[in-house]
């Protein structure tokens, strides 16, 4: 088990010892009595379009006798075998098809009434876990708004009605965290004086309008009124952190940057993880139906199409799995990336603090379903054993999602979305 | 409040609402043809909603831009907007959400930075008051009270003690966050029979957004301000001085554009291998021809609908008169190709990353021209596009879809209208032979204004479509809905005022007509008092009315059942449901199902079989008024 701090700490402290072996031993006996208490954050990464469950699925047995061919999707995390649980089985037992998919994934189709009101997970863990940071939740999009908000290009759910915009420009990204603010703490204080003042204004102009209009329209002013609330909080000085480098000159929206883009996006998560600017976090690959063009492998039909190849069409189907173990390699370097940094709140690495989901919309692609959707989980602070491969035989993965909620020391959620469908956690997953 | 509707329904008999109907063997297509359900009657709640319009992000460039002089690129990359019925204006869904808020502080701040603010020689206070009284009531579409000036000044004073220019661009940050700024307001004031009228300022405001993309213009504010925009004829003179404005036809464009999807053109995306002519360059040199296209139609030649659809002079740059190898300049590619159908751009947004597709082509036509809503394919079916074989056309490929019952019935619908476009690759070139095979772009095209139309080719197409009152009625539906900001109730009372003139009005003539609809001016709705500054005297405030009208036992909701496909041992159905009602209703529909449920979509159930009684899912389970949902099962004997 590998175990990584802060190389700029290490090196300091091995300087100033000029004693590197004990020193290492001591990190080491550090390590081993930090006793896991669970994550303290969370990434969901979101990759389109399904699967073909025979490409999927690991070789060998249930348990911690499995492996994975390169032939295959997952061939990426052979490496990191020991680092995953790969979920077979895990069914959306009250949706069907793309875009009650990409809604039922993250929300388990909740109702206002219900215990989860809607939210999706990540929304859910934001409002539970949200204060004390600069950004309650962060999302991070790669192509995810060609067509528009709707319910095919959205995962995240703040209410019912109101979907969590993913942002797709890393440029965005990183002026809302690293940028904007300059100059000593007098002229930092000053300027966030001066943008409260406009905030009041702000606020004051929405209670002035809300006097004209009828029941009907408030919603919108109430929607208004709580984003201000987000974006005061954002007003905070940014994060003196070391882990973002400022983007390059990239174009959000051009197909052959998709590979750019995304690890561009993925590269600030973490590193926005690793400022402690939030707890929660999502990345999204495109959306369902997605149409990238994976030119970057030499693969010339889009994405959704390809999803759609039966077994017939054997240069299809294999271009659609040479496409998606690409999204397993991008699930890696998030993976990577996260072992890299250091937890800002003690000790251990980002990954061991951190529970990473990798979700999708749908189960077999060909079939329009949303059984046996396939999900992988890593890092999770010891909430979950590593190093398995379970098959839950097609249980609700709204219980995953309780389990979620759960390993992030929520444990008074009993069910997550329609509680009619499914309540409790996931039997066999810790 | 939200009500319950109750619809229970037997075992339906009969076809489209029809189960075990022989003739129905193989299946219909539970298409849905908006703004087609049947007399609705205008007379009376044809008024549209009292709303706030978010302004889009193009808008919001465009305001800025007109507000500031700073060339705003800014809201083009904001949080996408929603795209509803094609456009992305919609009103209920244009919201606000936590990462749109801070992309706009951002913008307001660099924009406000970037601004030209006249320096300051006289006291400090009185030049930020006088800045902000010129400039608030262009950002605000109306004058400014007292109380709001003093409001702003106070921000003014909370940079000021940096520097005046510090203060100036602060109050302008402010504005540009402002919600006066960033809705418009369609609220009016309540008269006697109890239906609000919109204000001078808020005719004026409808009038610059909807014909010219922007906040008013200096005429049109002096023509609020003096109470002038009075009569449906003052309206429309302003709503045609707008359209001739640049902004206006830039804004026409864009609603052409919208309407046929060629706003992904810039990015949908192209395999590299098959298409290696197709640079971002030549996307924009199409993009390009688009719009020389559609100003040429409706403003150099005052054309109808049927020009728009028909018209065979095109405009090629050299970029793309390479491509077509044809002559650059104004041109005819051939009297078999033209208007917007054919637009290299169009054909080339409507087809697959590495071909034509009679499919995108097809659905293109029946959605956006027919207004056909299509149902998506059934889950369960193997929605596999065919393979490629040498010597094999794509239409001969596609021929699946008709020997298959699980599709044919939809496709039957979809299919014919895209092979008559088969004579046009995947990046919009003429082409007579596909994979080797000859091209065959004869079709017979049913359910086209209730009957089967045989075609040649797509000018055919467009032909039969120009003169389909189906189509004229859906051309003026789109409109209506871009004009509106609503997908139906006032919108589609404002199409069927228009569909009559589809045919024999110039374009222009029928856009500028809208505005003399009542619904142009009056709304309806509830609470709130009058919008605009305060007045000078306290008004008492308005009680809240109470909703309307009462709700009917049944919510007024409806279902209609058709079978999507049938086989000997089972079938799928597809329900419908609509809430022609006035109040918001949650519904819950009963059926006597057929055999057993072995998989069903969009809502849930309370059992397998029997009598079902199926509930909506989170996203559809309530309906606004003139809403629809669908769902479906699929069931074994």
């Amino acid at each position: 088990m590998s175990f990584v701090r802060s190389r700029r700490e290490f090196v300091l402290s091995a300087g100033a010892t000029l004693v590197a072996a004990p020193f290492l031993q001591v990190l080491n006996a550090k390590s081993a009595k930090a006793a896991p208490t669970g994550p303290s954050r969370v990434v969901i990464m979101f990759s389109p379009n399904g699967t073909i469950h025979r490409h999927w699925r690991p070789t060998g047995n249930t348990g911690t006798d499995f492996g994975f061919t390169p032939e295959g999707i997952l061939w990426p995390l052979a490496d990191r075998r020991d680092q995953v649980v790969i979920c077979d089985g895990l069914s959306f037992l009250n949706a069907t098809n793309h875009e009650a998919g990409m809604h039922c994934m993250l929300t388990g189709l909740g109702q206002q009434s219900h215990p989860s009101a809607g939210m999706s997970v990540d929304q859910f863990l934001a409002s539970r876990l949200g204060d004390g940071v600069r950004f309650p939740s962060l999302e991070l999009g790669v192509q995810t708004s060609a067509w528009g908000s709707g319910t095919q290009t959205r995962m995240s759910y703040r209410t019912v009605s109101e979907r969590t915009e993913p942002d797709d420009d890393p440029k965005s990204v990183y002026q809302r965290v690293w940028g904007g603010l300059v100059g000593n703490a007098a002229e930092v204080e000053a300027l966030i004086a001066r943008r409260t003042s406009m905030l009041d204004r702000i606020r004051g102009d929405l209670a002035r309008l809300e006097a004209w209009v009828g029941s009907e329209e408030k919603p919108k002013l109430q929607a208004h009124l709580e984003s201000l609330r987000r974006v005061e909080r954002g007003l905070q000085a940014p994060a003196d952190c070391e882990h973002a480098t400022p983007v390059g000159l990239i174009n959000p929206q051009d197909n052959d940057q998709f590979p750019t883009i995304g690890t561009a996006q993925t590269d600030l998560l973490v590193a926005a993880l690793a400022c402690g600017v939030t707890r929660v976090a999502t990345l999204q690959w495109s959306h369902t139906v997605g149409p990238p063009v994976f030119s970057w492998l030499g693969i010339g039909d889009g994405h959704h199409s390809l999803s759609h190849s039966d077994d017939g069409n054997t240069a299809g189907v294999q271009d659609f799995v040479d496409a998606e173990r690409w999204f397993t390699q991008q699930f890696v370097y998030l993976l990577d990336r996260l072992a890299e940094l250091p937890n800002p709140d003690g000790d251990g690495s980002l990954l061991s603090t951190t529970l990473v989901v990798w979700a999708k919309e749908m189960g077999d692609s060909r079939l329009h379903d949303c059984n046996a959707v396939p999900f992988v989980l890593a890092g999770g602070g010891g909430a979950f054993g590593l190093g398995r491969y379970l098959n839950f035989g097609g249980a609700s993965h709204q219980k995953l999602l309780v389990s979620i909620c759960h390993a992030m020391g929520l444990t008074d959620v009993t069910s997550f979305g329609d509680p009619n469908v499914s309540t409790g956690p996931l039997a066999g997953l810790t | 409040m939200k009500r319950l509707g109750f619809v229970i329904i037997a075992l339906v008999a009969g076809c489209t609402g029809s189960i075990g109907d022989p003739t129905c063997e193989g299946g219909e297509c539970a298409t849905v043809v908006v703004n087609d359900e049947g007399p609705r009657d205008c007379s009376k709640n044809a008024l549209g909603p009292r709303q706030l319009r978010r302004l889009t992000n193009e808008e919001y460039d465009a305001s800025v831009f007109a507000l500031t002089g700073v060339q705003s690129t800014y809201g083009r990359s904001f949080v996408a907007d929603p795209v509803i019925h094609n456009f992305d204006n919609n009103a209920r869904a244009l919201k606000m959400s936590p990462l749109l808020a801070e992309q706009l502080r951002e913008a307001a701040e660099a924009v406000a930075a970037s601004m030209t603010i006249p320096p300051c020689s006289s006291a400090p206070r009185a030049c930020a008051r006088e800045l902000l009284v010129r400039l608030g009531r262009r950002a605000f579409h109306r004058p400014l009270d007292e109380s709001e000036i003093s409001d702003y000044l106070g921000v003014f004073d909370s940079g000021a003690g940096v520097d005046y220019r510090t203060g100036a661009a602060l109050m302008v940050a402010t504005m540009l966050q402002s919600p006066f700024f960033l809705y418009r307001t369609e609220l009016g004031v309540r008269d006697d029979s109890g239906v609000y009228v919109l204000t001078q300022h808020e005719l004026a405001t409808q009038l610059a957004y909807t014909f010219s993309g922007t906040l008013p213009d200096e005429a049109l504010l002096a023509k609020a301000d003096a109470a002038e925009l009075d009569s449906p004829e003052a309206l429309e003179e302003e709503a045609r001085r707008l359209l001739q404005t640049a902004s206006g036809r830039a804004t026409m464009v864009r609603f052409v554009q919208q309407w046929l999807g060629l706003e992904r053109l810039a990015s949908v995306p192209k395999d590299g291998v098959t298409y290696p002519e197709l640079t971002p360059e030549l996307r924009q040199s199409m993009l390009d021809e688009s719009r020389r296209f559609i100003e040429h139609v409706l403003f150099t030649t005052s054309g109808t609908f049927a020009d728009l659809l028909t018209s065979t002079t095109t405009f090629l740059d050299e970029r793309l008169a390479t491509l077509h190898g044809a002559a650059a300049g104004q041109v005819t590619l051939s009297s078999r190709r033209g208007g917007v159908l054919m637009l290299t751009g169009t054909l080339a947004t409507h087809a697959l990353a590495n071909g034509s597709s009679p499919i995108h082509r097809g659905i293109l036509v029946r959605t956006h021209l027919l207004c056909t809503e299509l149902p998506p394919p059934p889950p369960g079916v193997n929605a596999n596009p065919p393979t490629v074989t040498p010597g094999v056309s794509t239409r001969e490929r596609y021929a699946q879809h008709s020997a298959d019952s699980a599709c044919r019935a939809c496709h039957a619908l979809i299919d014919p209208i895209g092979f008559a476009f088969e004579g046009f690759d995947g990046i919009g070139r003429s082409r007579s032979t596909d994979n080797g095979a000859p091209i065959d772009t004869a079709a017979e095209i049913s359910a086209f204004d209730g009957t089967t139309v045989a075609v040649a080719d797509a000018m055919d197409v467009a032909q039969a479509l120009a003169g389909s009152a189906q189509a004229q009625a859906c051309f003026a539906s789109q409109w209506s809905i871009y004009a509106s900001g609503v997908e139906r109730g006032a919108s589609e009372c404002v199409a069927a005022d228009l569909a009559p003139n589809v045919a024999t009005l110039s374009v222009q003539d029928l856009m500028a007509s809208t505005v003399r609809s009542s619904s142009f001016v009056r709304r309806s709705g509830n609470g709130g008092s009058a919008p605009g500054p305060a007045a000078p005297t306290e008004e008492a405030p308005q009680p809240t009315e109470p909703e309307q009208p009462p709700p009917t036992p049944t919510g007024g909701v409806i279902a209609t059942v058709s079978t999507n496909s049938q086989w000997a041992t089972g079938g799928c159905h597809d329900v419908l449901v609509a809430n022609q009602g006035a109040a918001a209703s949650t519904w819950m529909v009963m059926l006597a199902v057929p055999g057993t449920i072995t998989n069903a979509w969009n809502s849930s159930r309370d059992r397998d079989s029997g009598t079902v009684t199926f509930t909506g899912a989170a996203w559809n389970a309530s309906l606004a008024p003139g809403a629809t949902a669908s769902f479906g099962y699929c069931f074994e004997l």
